[in-house]
């Protein structure tokens, strides 16, 4: 085929796609509203459904899409916007609106809100119905809530073998969430104040506590080589003693420091764990 | 003009990175294109109008999206279609600094050429050169280079002036271990004289102050202070002209691709 004939055929066919910019939502429409999805075309999507919306105004079908693909490029409360103009009129929209809805809510750290949200789910099936339960749990053990968590795991149904493995997952973090003790940053303070670097060992981190008390002790050692040949006014020992005296302050300050970041590492790495587990279902379960 | 093209891009890539709002009439382009091709049942056809939603992105400096839209192209190894699509996957490559696939990409091209072409295809012949030159492969660069001057338009003065330097490049791994034997050396040999220097002579220091220490009955300030000191200058001056040799390699090669492009034109 010529490129003659070709701008040819691509001119008649931009006018159909102008002309089918003004029409309304046709099957065809639809087939290809999935397909941008599916070649993860999203900002194409986006601007595809505003130009749809200026000819129909907002649909069903228009604001579940946006809202999808707002959640595909990650702008959570754009999405949640969009989800929220979705009504009942359509079971499978409003439900799975409802599911993405919670889940980016859970993302947002707003749990009252996406506990709200997942609980407006309506006519579930058995199966979604035991989505929006691990969902909930995953919820309240977000919100360190143990005992709701536990009100649900203990009707957790085993026969679903797309939920089961994420259900076990939740457990295990409960474990974990539920029987660890807190480490103090007061301990840790004054333990790091009497050896240096024994706050970081009560933390379990052998390696920094090695590291803090080998700095210090050669600041030490080298300040009191100072004092021994030169004396308290030598220069040796009193740029090696200031060395060493902000080494041992900073030490405590750093493993009181360490014990906090710790606390934080802890619940984001089991949150983490914990959204994952619940976002895994709802992308296989809820299309 | 595809050479304009080429120095356009270039440009293009380096003041668009990181974009992330897509002007509205591209994507509208680029939806046409897109609607064009997924209601289009011909293969080739389809290819055409996915080729030409590429361009709409290569435009806009988003090489990437426009790679992974040719990718998207699946025509037969006859179509008409293959030469523009091969040649957009060796320049988008290209463009996006993945040399050795876009020279991959080149070879393929030339094997699907086979040997009855006549003539030689300059846009190739420039991206070859082009990759030559990114891969670090100057001699060769400047070889073909030469062999072709007639075919570019360029002087063989023009382009022994475009490879004037030295034609080989600085191994990486030698200025670490240069620098391991002797401090300083690597930064010398990666062409930074003066950060050689100094790299040298604050470890001579270190050293000096350590034996001194030492030689005084200090144990623990030569010992630690000054030994732990000098360890990490030895090190870190070694990482520092394996990374100055990576970077003059770098900066040879734009310079001699954006001076061999001025002299196409």
């Amino acid at each position: 085929m010529t490129i003659s004939k070709r701008s040819f055929l691509i001119h008649i066919s931009l006018l159909g796609s102008l002309w089918s910019f003004g029409q309304g939502f046709s099957d065809n429409d639809y087939q290809f509203l999935l397909h941008l999805e599916s070649i993860s075309a999203y900002d194409e999507g986006v601007f595809w459904l505003e130009q749809k919306e200026l000819v129909l105004g907002r649909t069903d079908t228009t604001a579940f899409h946006l809202g999808m693909f707002e959640y595909f490029r990650k702008n959570r409360a754009s999405s949640i916007r969009f989800f929220e103009d979705v009504n009942r009129s359509n079971l499978n929209f409003w439900n799975t609106s409802r599911f993405y809805s919670g889940l980016q809510y859970a993302y947002l750290g707003d749990y009252g809100k996406a506990n709200q949200v997942l609980m407006q789910t309506d006519s579930l099936s058995e199966l979604h119905a035991e989505l929006r339960k691990l969902s909930l749990a995953g919820l309240s053990l977000l919100d360190h809530n143990f005992e709701r968590f536990e009100s649900f795991q203990t009707s957790f149904d085993p026969n679903y073998y797309q939920l089961v493995d994420h259900q076990q997952a939740l457990l295990d973090t409960h474990h974990v969430m539920r029987d660890r003790k807190a480490k103090s940053p007061v301990i840790a303070g004054v333990l790091s104040a009497i050896i240096p670097g024994g706050g970081k060992f009560y933390l379990g981190k052998i390696g920094q506590g090695t590291m803090s008390l080998m700095t210090s002790t050669i600041f030490a050692l080298q300040a009191y080589e100072g004092y021994r040949k030169d004396g308290p006014k030598s220069a040796s020992f009193i740029v090696f003693g200031s060395i060493f005296s902000v080494f041992y302050v900073a030490n405590i300050w750093g493993s009181v420091v360490a014990v906090k970041v710790e606390n934080v590492n802890f619940n984001k790495t089991n949150h983490d764990a914990i959204l994952l587990h619940m976002h895994i279902p709802i992308r296989l379960l809820c299309k | 003009m595809r050479y304009c093209f080429i120095c356009i891009f270039l440009y293009g890539y380096f003041v668009s990175s990181g974009q992330e709002n897509i002007p509205r009439d591209v994507l509208k382009s680029a939806l046409y294109y897109e609607r064009l091709a997924f209601e289009e049942s011909d293969l080739s056809r389809k290819g055409f109008f996915l080729l030409q939603k590429s361009y709409i992105y290569k435009g806009i400096g988003d090489y990437q999206s426009a790679l992974d839209i040719l990718n998207r192209i699946k025509i037969s190894s006859r179509d008409s279609l293959n030469g523009a699509l091969k040649y957009e996957k060796i320049l988008l490559n290209y463009l996006l600094g993945n040399y050795q696939r876009s020279f991959d990409e080149l070879l393929k091209y030339r094997l699907s050429q086979g040997t009855s072409q006549e003539g030689v295809d300059n846009d190739i012949l420039v991206l070859e050169i082009l990759n030559l030159i990114g891969l670090n492969k100057w001699v060769e660069a400047k070889e073909l280079a030469l062999q072709n001057a007639d075919h570019l338009s360029i002087t063989s003065k023009q382009i022994q002036e475009v490879f004037s330097g030295k034609l080989k490049p600085k191994n990486p791994d030698k200025a670490y271990n240069l620098s391991l034997f002797l401090p300083g050396v690597g930064q010398m040999y990666s062409g930074h004289y003066l950060k050689g220097v100094l790299s040298g002579s604050i470890q001579v220091l270190l050293v000096g102050f350590s034996a001194y220490s030492l030689h005084q009955g200090y144990f623990f300030t030569g010992g630690m202070t000054g030994v732990a000191l000098f360890y990490t200058f030895y090190l870190g001056g070694a990482r520092n002209a394996r990374e100055l040799a990576m970077a003059r390699n770098k900066e040879q090669a734009r310079k001699m691709s954006s001076q061999l492009m001025k002299g196409i034109k």
